[in-house]
């Protein structure tokens, strides 16, 4: 006279996966068509302000520092202002058939040779003309926070 | 002899069972995969969608900077957005003269006074304790330095100096 069965007291029971299986794969497709596969990135700059107001306190001797200035030549000049002002000039590369290229493992170069010489230096400023396209600042940016922390952009 | 060995492998206790498939594994499976695509999904910097016609400019290696809550404003030939919502009207990059002028910080940089307007507004709304000085910038790789500059000088007159400029990398 029993009113459950053993059958219905079995406790050994199977999840029923089938569902859950159809969920995730509606899930995980939506996940993969919806991803943006380009690899995006950043680059960390700030912005370097000039003014015209004179300063109220003029030190002595003024700290080094470092401006790159991008030409739609292709040339690039790098301005280390110091006790002793300084103008290297890197000449762009000139393919025999082809267009100027930015010299940009030199700038490198020079760039690493000044921080080489000056430790304490931190930061660089860079400086384009205004018809300069902005990839090619982005190119210059990129070369120079492999060798300086804290790249400023000026005008 | 042919005939006792095909006897023996059809009267096998083996064929008579009813195939199952073993869905558990690949629940499993599956439920790392998810896992993974959400968090990938939820961390990386893929949260940022350029708009249509933005192209990026490229880099050789990429670098790992952290994405930082920010503002984004974007550089297109047409429009300049500010969080996907135009601020000014440009054409095939240029600001038109009159939407420049001159900031009281950065005397000798031009600038844009909308732009200035719209991300003082954008800091105003913003929750307090939540405010950023970053500012994500996606700007098209055709875009003259000068634009690039004068919206830079906008963002940094706003109180927004520090910046990101987002690009693709090529590896």
């Amino acid at each position: 006279m029993s009113a459950v069965s053993a059958d219905d007291n079995d406790q050994d029971f199977e999840i029923n996966l089938a569902p859950i299986i159809d969920c995730f794969t509606v899930l995980i497709t939506y996940l993969l068509v919806s991803a943006s596969f380009i690899s995006l990135s950043t680059l960390d700059v700030a912005v370097a302000t000039t003014t015209e107001e004179p300063s109220e306190v003029v030190s002595a001797e003024p700290p080094p520092s470092v401006y790159v200035e991008l030409y739609t030549t292709r040339d690039i000049k790098v301005i280390l202002n110091g006790p002793q002002s300084v103008i290297i000039p890197i000449a762009a590369v000139v393919p025999k058939a082809g267009k100027p290229e930015w010299d940009l493992a030199k700038l490198n170069e020079t760039i690493s040779n000044i921080k080489t010489k000056l430790p304490s230096l931190g930061e660089v400023n860079i400086k384009a003309e205004p018809r300069l396209k902005y990839k090619y600042v982005v190119r210059a940016v990129e070369e120079l926070k492999r060798v300086m922390p804290r790249v400023f952009v000026g005008e | 002899m042919r005939s006792k060995v095909l006897k023996r492998f059809l009267s096998s206790d083996d064929q008579k069972e009813e195939m199952a498939l073993q869905i558990t594994s690949m629940a499993d499976i599956f439920t790392i995969i998810l896992i993974f695509l959400l968090k990938t999904f939820a961390t990386g910097i893929t949260t940022i969608t350029p708009s249509q016609g933005m192209v990026l400019p490229q880099v050789v290696r990429m670098n790992q900077s952290q994405m930082k809550e920010a503002v984004k404003i974007e550089i297109l030939p047409e429009t300049i957005l500010l969080d996907t919502k135009p601020v000014l009207r440009v054409h095939n990059f240029e600001i038109a003269p009159e939407q420049l002028g001159e900031s009281k910080t950065a005397l000798v940089n031009p600038v844009s006074f909308t732009i200035i307007e719209a991300l003082v507004k954008v800091r105003a709304t913003a929750a307090a304790g939540h405010s950023t000085t970053h500012v994500v910038v996606l700007a098209h790789e055709d875009a003259p330095y000068s634009t690039v500059r004068t919206v830079m000088n906008s963002a940094a007159s706003a109180g927004y100096g520090d910046l990101q400029l987002v690009v693709v990398g090529s590896d």
